[in-house]
């Protein structure tokens, strides 16, 4: 016996030094609510009046102005048109950010029209609400589920307990009723040993015995 | 005092079932990464700190048995072996749809599912053979409850090396409770207490049955023995 | 080695005579028949073409599927061939008399564990070749470290499978029981064997060692294990 608890920790100890040490845990669930971070605009010099050249399209529609960038040696309409950062040429990208050289303007367009930044405030407020509203139903379902689940096994559980005491009574009436006739007969037969008896012992007086 | 205690730790138990309900969804904030989702965690924590009680206490029941040969440490193993499967089973499901929330699928074969799947089939073995082997079936029953026991830390450390081999595991980390907020705390140890006070319950419940079945079956055999019963 | 004989001594060779003793009747036995091995290689022979089809694609089958497929066969084979070696003693019900002789029980479990192994290793020595065969792997200088990995894990079904034989042998349902009860206790076994297989077909030595080291362990616990509980789970 001895000898079996050596090789045991013969066979232990190199298994616990060979083995590497587990990695940190990585961190739990990815968030399933990622809100795209947006990039904050490089903030170029300090701001100044935009110079807004003649052949500058109009206030920001809708559809994104593809213009492109103005010429380096050219003075530039915005300070914020410097394109970010392009990866090496030739390696292929999925997605080429757009960085639109109007940013500068537009803020600049929000700041001076108020109706429009607070018409954008609601616009986006009601979206951050919807998507809220959104994730709460989505992920609603599953804690309700869950819950659900423990209750059915447990009250699963607790019928089967039932049906098995239920199992049980009936048992124990049958052996009863079981035991009441057994108890019954025996007496039935006492009895007719004790008229036997009677009739036997005393053969001439008969009624004589107490009844 | 005795005939007491199993109504009032269901009392108890429902009470606690009640209000923790109630912190959860209206006292406890949402958490970080998970959100909603998160607030499985206080009920499926718990269940899993009664499982792994209820396995302790068929195992060391179960050695009760061999050692004293006391039929009573048998019905306590039968009884604890029983609730383990049902436990594991509300475990296994919740932990599932948890893990459906939190990583997008229903499994993952990483260490804590695992090791919880291993065990709780070890435990089914368990009430099969219990159900189904006959009379006689005691030793067998409680052999096989010894082995799983010790089962449980082999089949641990292959997946946890095994996972060390290989990729990071993703369950959440074990200090988890240590870092919550007081309020999320607060609610899960009064989770913890509920699930306590229920298993203990349902456990001495289903112990007085199966004492109950014991005897009706013991005075069976000796009304038969006696003639005194046909069979 | 102790040069003096002492109680002690002689008390381990009777032991070791015994175990012989019990092992031997049960291989004599067998290679009369040789029905046990015939059947068991022959099923780990079709488990392994069945699950072979399963796993080809274009004609030629999946690499990775080989440490499955093997341990798969071997444990399932070895099942049966458990249930089997068992049986014959209720049939001729020595069971008794094994257990009433005059000899420790624990030789007569190390004695019966060691006629299970000797099974398994035939049955593994089966399947592993068909399953090379097949899915055309080519091993090399591993098939040294293959065999020891095969042996550790028949030696761990041996030991495990022949105290829940035992158990079972008078019990009603035992044939579906074994496998229900015995394969989760085997879960890491399987999976350590499985891992080793892996690493040897990739060729990851390093990994492969600690598989090999985690089976020993594997074992070792199991029979401490049974050595301590046999005496009070096998009484019949």
């Amino acid at each position: 016996m001895r000898i079996l608890v050596v090789l045991f920790a013969v066979a232990l100890a190199p298994l616990v030094a060979s083995a590497q040490p587990a990695p940190t845990a990585g961190s739990a669930a990815p968030a399933p609510v990622a809100a795209p971070q947006a990039d904050p605009p490089p903030a170029a010099a300090p701001p100044g009046d935009p110079a807004p050249a003649a052949d500058m399209p109009p206030p920001p529609t809708p559809a994104p102005v593809m213009t492109p960038p103005p010429a380096p040696a050219v003075a530039p309409l915005c300070r914020l048109a410097e394109q970010p950062e392009q990866p090496a040429a030739g390696s292929a990208t999925k997605k080429v950010s757009f960085h639109s050289p109007m940013r500068q303007v537009c803020e600049d367009e929000l700041s001076k029209d108020d109706d429009w930044w607070f018409n954008l405030q609601a616009r986006l407020r009601r979206n951050i609400h919807e998507q809220a509203f959104r994730e709460v139903q989505t992920n609603n379902r599953h804690v309700v589920a869950a819950y659900g689940a423990m209750w059915l096994i447990a009250i699963g559980f607790v019928v089967l307990m039932w049906m098995r005491q239920q199992a049980l009574k009936g048992e124990i009436a049958r052996l009863a009723a079981e035991l009441a006739r057994l108890e019954a007969e025996d007496q039935e037969r006492a009895r007719k040993a004790e008229e036997a008896k009677r009739a036997a012992g005393t053969p001439s007086g008969g009624g004589e015995g107490a009844s | 005092m005795k005939r007491l205690l199993v109504p009032l730790l269901a009392l108890v138990a429902a009470a606690l079932l009640a209000l923790t309900l109630h912190k959860i969804f209206y006292g406890t904030p949402l958490e970080r990464e998970l959100n909603f989702n998160q607030k499985i965690f206080y009920w499926h924590v718990p269940n899993w700190f009664v499982l792994f009680g209820m396995v302790f206490v068929c195992g060391i029941a179960s050695v009760g048995y061999l050692v004293k040969r006391d039929p009573r440490w048998d019905d306590v193993a039968w009884a604890a072996g029983e609730l383990a499967v049902v436990f594991g089973a509300i475990g296994l499901v919740t932990g599932s749809i948890w893990g459906k929330a939190a990583w997008g699928h229903w499994w993952k074969w990483e260490l804590r599912l695992t090791t919880s799947l291993i065990l709780w089939l070890t435990m089914l073995g368990y009430a099969m053979v219990r159900r189904f082997a006959g009379a006689g079936s005691e030793r067998l029953a409680a052999g096989l409850a010894v082995f799983g026991v010790v089962n449980v830390p082999l089949v641990y450390f292959a997946v946890k090396l095994a996972d060390s081999l290989g990729q990071a595991s993703s369950h959440p980390k074990a200090q988890v409770v240590s870092q919550l907020t007081s309020s999320m705390k607060h609610t899960f140890q009064l989770s913890a207490l509920a699930f306590i006070a229920l298993a203990v319950a349902l456990l001495l419940v289903r112990v007085d049955a199966i004492r109950a079945t014991r005897r009706l079956r013991d005075v069976r055999e000796r009304a038969l023995d006696a003639g005194i019963l046909e069979p | 080695m102790p040069v003096a004989a002492g109680p002690a001594y002689n008390r381990s060779v009777q032991f070791a005579r015994l175990v012989f003793a019990v092992a031997g009747k049960d291989l004599r036995v067998e290679l009369r028949s040789r029905e046990i091995v015939y059947t068991m290689g022959l099923f780990a022979a079709v488990i392994v073409v069945v699950f072979s089809f399963a796993f080809v694609r274009n004609q030629a089958a999946l690499i990775e599927a080989v440490p499955g497929v093997a341990w798969a066969a071997v444990v399932f084979a070895g099942t049966i061939g458990l249930g089997r070696a068992f049986d014959r003693e209720r049939e001729g019900d020595t069971m008794r008399a094994l257990l009433l002789a005059p000899a420790p029980r624990l030789a007569v479990f190390a004695g019966k564990a060691i006629a299970v192994a000797l099974l398994v290793f035939a049955v593994e020595a089966v399947a592993l070749p068909l399953c090379l065969l097949f899915f055309n792997v080519d091993l090399g200088a591993a098939v040294g470290h293959l065999a020891l990995v095969l042996v550790l894990g028949g030696i761990g079904f041996a030991v495990v499978g022949t105290v829940f034989a035992a158990m079972l042998l008078r019990t009603q349902a035992r044939d579906v029981l074994l496998p229900v009860v015995l394969y989760p206790i085997l879960v890491p076994m399987i999976m350590a064997g499985t891992k080793a297989t892996a690493a040897l077909l990739s060729g990851n030595t390093g990994d492969a060692w600690f598989w090999t080291k985690f089976l020993g362990a594997y074992d070792v616990a199991f029979i401490l294990v049974a050595t301590w509980s046999f005496e009070a789970l096998v009484i019949e």
